[in-house]
């Protein structure tokens, strides 16, 4: 067999479970491989049959990872394992999970009744510069006394309002921000803020929540909504696994 | 509604074993594939927000990930 499309086991996630079984034909590859458990005492890996090869980070191959550890999360505690993560068969893939089993144990206690909530909140452009013209007083003035000026005669004076509103925009993000942390922080384990990619991008926040918590921390998120909602658009993940939180690397080689 | 940028921004928290060698090489790749990693989940989100279309989105994700596999590739040999 050529090398290129040697076959091996593709990990999802290790969770909490002690039984052999099959959560259907979700595996990565597009083949309709079943995802399974293979277990080792009382904590599981679940895998795929899938070829060993470089798996591009694709919306397509990352929404199918996802997918797998979501068909199992809402029964057991995951661990999400890196992305693309293949080992050659059945017997390494026991050889980890016993060599490892008390790190993976311990984290999968910690990790026990929380899921990772996310949250992006980005300001909407058409309504976010408007707002900042109502509102700094000294940017409105300036705008309106070059208005009158022809163009050629006012570059400085427009370089200087470009600066003056970029100012405002940051000042306006971080009230926003610590606003949007104040209420959600006291309700999660952990926070994680990611950087705001993306201009308007006010925040980009994973939230690590015990799952009794859920319902309360959406109600906020609710008022958050409510409260902001006519100049930011607010991005609202929930329930997923912990992937802000544990990314286990598994290195083959040591196996 | 997945998120591209978990997976690219995740910390690595519970760590199985890494080499320092391999440590060093993740290092160097998040330096030089940062740019393009950043591009991807800023595309992502104009997905979400339903600013490009899902064709528009798959065209150029494509684009962006050979770029980054040309650039892995770069650096193997």
């Amino acid at each position: 067999m050529d090398v290129a499309t040697e076959e091996g086991k593709y990990i999802y996630c290790i969770m909490d479970s002690n039984q052999p079984q099959s959560f259907g034909p979700l595996g990565i590859g597009g083949r309709g491989d079943e995802v399974y458990t293979i277990c080792f005492d009382d904590i599981a890996a679940l895998v795929s049959n899938a070829p060993i090869k470089k798996y591009r980070i694709s919306r397509e191959n990352s929404i199918t990872h996802e997918k797998a550890i979501e068909a199992v999360m809402a029964e057991h505690t995951v661990l999400p394992v890196r992305f693309a993560t293949v080992t050659e068969d059945e017997e390494k893939v026991m050889e980890i999970l016993e060599a490892e089993y008390e790190r993976f144990r311990e984290l999968l206690n910690q990790m026990k009744d929380k899921t990772e909530l996310g949250i992006k909140a980005i300001f909407k452009e058409d309504v976010v510069y408007k707002d900042i013209l109502e509102k700094y007083e000294d940017v409105r003035g300036l705008k309106e006394k070059i208005a009158v000026l022809p163009p050629e005669k006012t570059h400085h004076q427009r370089m200087k309002i470009g600066e003056m509103v970029e100012a405002a925009l940051q000042q306006e993000k971080q009230t926003i921000e610590e606003d949007i942390l104040n209420t959600l922080s006291p309700l999660a384990v952990e926070v994680k803020t990611n950087a705001a990619y993306y201009e308007l991008m006010i925040i980009n926040g994973a939230f690590l929540v015990e799952k009794e918590k859920e319902a309360e921390f959406d109600h906020q998120v609710q008022e958050l909504g409510d409260k902001y909602g006519e100049k930011v658009k607010f991005k609202f993940v929930g329930m997923l696994p912990p992937f802000n939180f544990i990314n286990l690397v598994i290195d083959m080689g040591k196996y | 509604m997945f998120l591209i940028d978990s997976i690219l921004l995740a910390p690595v928290k519970g760590v199985v074993w890494l080499g320092e060698k391999l440590n060093e090489v993740a290092e160097r790749e998040l330096n030089d594939d940062g740019l393009i990693k950043q591009e991807l989940m800023e595309l992502q989100l104009r997905f979400e927000l339903d600013e490009i279309s899902e064709q528009e989105y798959n065209e150029k994700e494509s684009e962006l990930l050979d770029r980054l596999d040309a650039i892995v590739k770069s650096k193997e040999s």
